[in-house]
C-alpha cells in the first residue's frame, strides 16, 4: 500500500552556495536530532535548484518537518535558513503554485561601502537586501556578512547611495531597488 | 498581526533594522521590536527601518544587569523612554525581581524553573514570559534536551497560572529569523498549542498599541488634552 505523501516547497537562504547533497544530509540530521529514530516523517529531498527545493514527507507530519526545518542554522559551514514557501500533495502543483518561474538570481557585486562604523564590500544583492562582507572580524557575530539593504545606504552616509565611489545626490541613473554597478 | 518581539541588530547582530525589517515582512510578520541593549547608544539606521511599508518597525530597550538593585534603576530610568521593556534574567534574583515588577513587559528566562511565588507574581504584575527558541535552533543532542526539559516545565507553570507568554526567536542575524508558522511548530513541540502559540506571537502587539496610548492611572486614558484650548481662552 502506498503512503499519501505531501510536498514542500522551500527557498533556501544561506551565505555560500550550497548543492543537493549538503542540505539533503542536513534536513536528515535535523529531523533525526530533533524526533529521535522514530520519526515518522521519513524526509526526502526530491530536487534542489540553489534556491528553491521539494523535500517529500508522509501526510499528517508536516508541522513535525516544519520545525524540523525550521531548526536547521549551519549548512557545510555557511549560515543559512530554511523558508516554507508551501505545502501540496503533488510535486506538479507544488512547482507550479510555489517556485516562481523566472526567479531572480543574486547578483555578484565588488563595490565597497564605507558608513559609519561599517566598512566592507558588497557581496551580492537581492531586491532590496545586499550582503556586505566586513572588513574587520566584529567579535561575537557567527555570520560571515553583514545583512544590510539598499535604505541604509541611501540614509547613512554623504554620498548617495553610500557607496565609497560616490554618485552624487540628484543623480537619477541610480535604480531605487540596488546600487549602482560600477562602471 | 504576529510579532517578534526580541530582535537585536548591529552592533550586538549582524544584520541592519531595514534588512530585519524586510526580511520579517517577507516572512509574514506585521511588525518587529528592535531592542537596544540597557538604551546605550542610537540604533543606526531604525529610522530608515521605519519608513518601509507594510511593516511597524517598533524600538524597545533590554535590560541586562546581574544585580537586582542597578536593575530597579535602570528600569525606572528607560520606562518612559521606550514603549518595549524588557529584563534578560541571567540570574535568579533578577528573575525574581523583574517579574514582581509591573512596569516590566517582558522577561527572558535564560535556564531557569519558575517557582510557584515567581509565577503568581508574575501574573499579579502582568508580566509576559518570553519562550525563547533559539536554544532549540542552536543546540543539538543532550543540552537541547535538557533545554526542552526545562521550557516544557515552565509552559506547563506558565499555563498553570494563566500568564501570558511571547515566542521569540532572539535574532540577531536575518538569517536566524523564522517565520510565525515555523515558530508556531516549533512552540507546539515544547506542548503549547496552536492557539496558545498564535495568542502569544500577537501578544507584543497588543502590548506595544497599550504602551503607546496615553495613561492617567490605571485604566484611566487620556484621550485628548484642552490645554491648547484653555491657552486660547485666556
Amino acid at each position: 500500500m502506498r503512503d499519501r505523501r505531501r510536498y514542500i516547497v522551500f527557498e533556501l537562504e544561506s551565505e555560500g552556495n550550497l548543492d543537493a547533497r549538503d542540505i539533503s544530509v542536513e534536513i536528515q540530521s535535523s529531523y533525526l536530532s530533533l524526533f529521535g529514530d522514530s520519526g515518522c516523517a521519513s524526509p526526502r529531498l526530491i530536487s534542489f535548484d540553489g534556491r528553491f527545493g521539494i523535500v517529500r514527507c508522509r501526510n499528517g507530519y508536516v508541522e513535525e518537518l516544519r520545525a524540523a526545518l525550521a531548526t536547521v542554522h549551519t549548512i557545510a559551514g555557511f549560515r543559512a535558513a530554511i523558508r516554507v514557501r508551501g505545502v501540496s500533495g503533488t510535486i506538479k502543483t507544488a512547482t507550479e503554485k510555489y517556485i516562481p518561474q523566472s526567479s531572480i538570481k543574486p547578483e555578484e557585486h565588488r563595490r565597497r561601502v564605507d558608513l559609519k562604523g561599517i566598512s566592507g564590500v558588497i557581496v551580492s544583492t537581492r531586491g532590496h537586501e545586499i550582503d556586505v562582507s566586513p572588513d574587520d572580524h566584529i567579535e561575537g557575530l557567527d555570520t560571515r556578512y553583514l545583512g544590510l539593504t539598499y535604505f541604509d545606504l541611501e540614509g547613512g552616509c554623504d554620498y548617495a547611495d553610500g557607496t565609497s565611489d560616490g554618485v552624487r545626490p540628484g543623480d537619477h541613473s541610480v535604480q531605487p531597488g540596488r546600487p549602482a554597478l560600477s562602471g | 498581526m504576529c510579532y517578534e518581539p526580541r530582535v537585536h541588530v548591529m552592533p550586538q547582530g549582524s544584520s541592519s533594522p531595514s534588512r530585519m525589517a524586510l526580511v520579517a515582512r517577507r516572512l509574514g510578520f506585521s511588525g518587529i521590536i528592535v531592542m537596544s541593549i540597557n538604551g546605550s547608544g542610537d540604533l543606526q539606521g531604525l529610522n530608515a527601518a521605519q519608513r518601509i511599508g507594510g511593516i511597524s518597525v517598533a524600538s524597545g530597550v533590554e535590560v541586562a544587569s546581574r544585580d537586582p538593585k542597578s536593575l530597579k534603576g535602570r528600569i525606572a530610568t528607560l520606562r518612559d523612554c521606550y514603549p518595549f521593556l524588557a529584563v534578560h534574567a541571567t540570574s535568579e534574583c533578577v528573575l525574581r525581581e523583574a517579574l514582581e515588577d509591573p512596569r516590566v513587559d517582558l522577561v527572558v528566562n535564560s535556564g531557569f524553573r519558575l517557582t510557584v511565588p515567581e509565577a503568581r507574581s508574575a501574573k499579579r504584575n502582568q508580566v509576559a514570559l518570553a519562550i525563547d527558541l533559539q536554544p532549540m535552533i542552536r543546540l543539538r543532542g543532550a543540552s537541547r534536551s535538557r533545554w526542552l526539559d526545562l521550557q516544557r516545565y515552565n509552559v506547563r507553570v506558565a499555563r498553570k497560572f494563566n500568564i501570558s507568554m511571547m515566542i521569540t526567536a532572539s535574532p540577531r542575524s536575518h538569517l536566524d529569523l523564522r517565520a510565525p508558522r515555523e515558530m508556531i511548530a516549533m512552540a507546539q513541540i515544547l506542548g503549547i498549542s496552536r492557539q496558545e502559540a498564535l495568542e502569544a506571537l500577537r501578544l507584543p502587539g497588543r502590548v506595544l498599541d497599550m504602551n503607546q496610548r496615553r495613561w492617567a492611572s490605571p485604566g484611566v486614558e487620556v484621550l485628548e488634552t484642552h490645554s491648547d484650548e484653555e491657552r486660547g481662552s485666556e
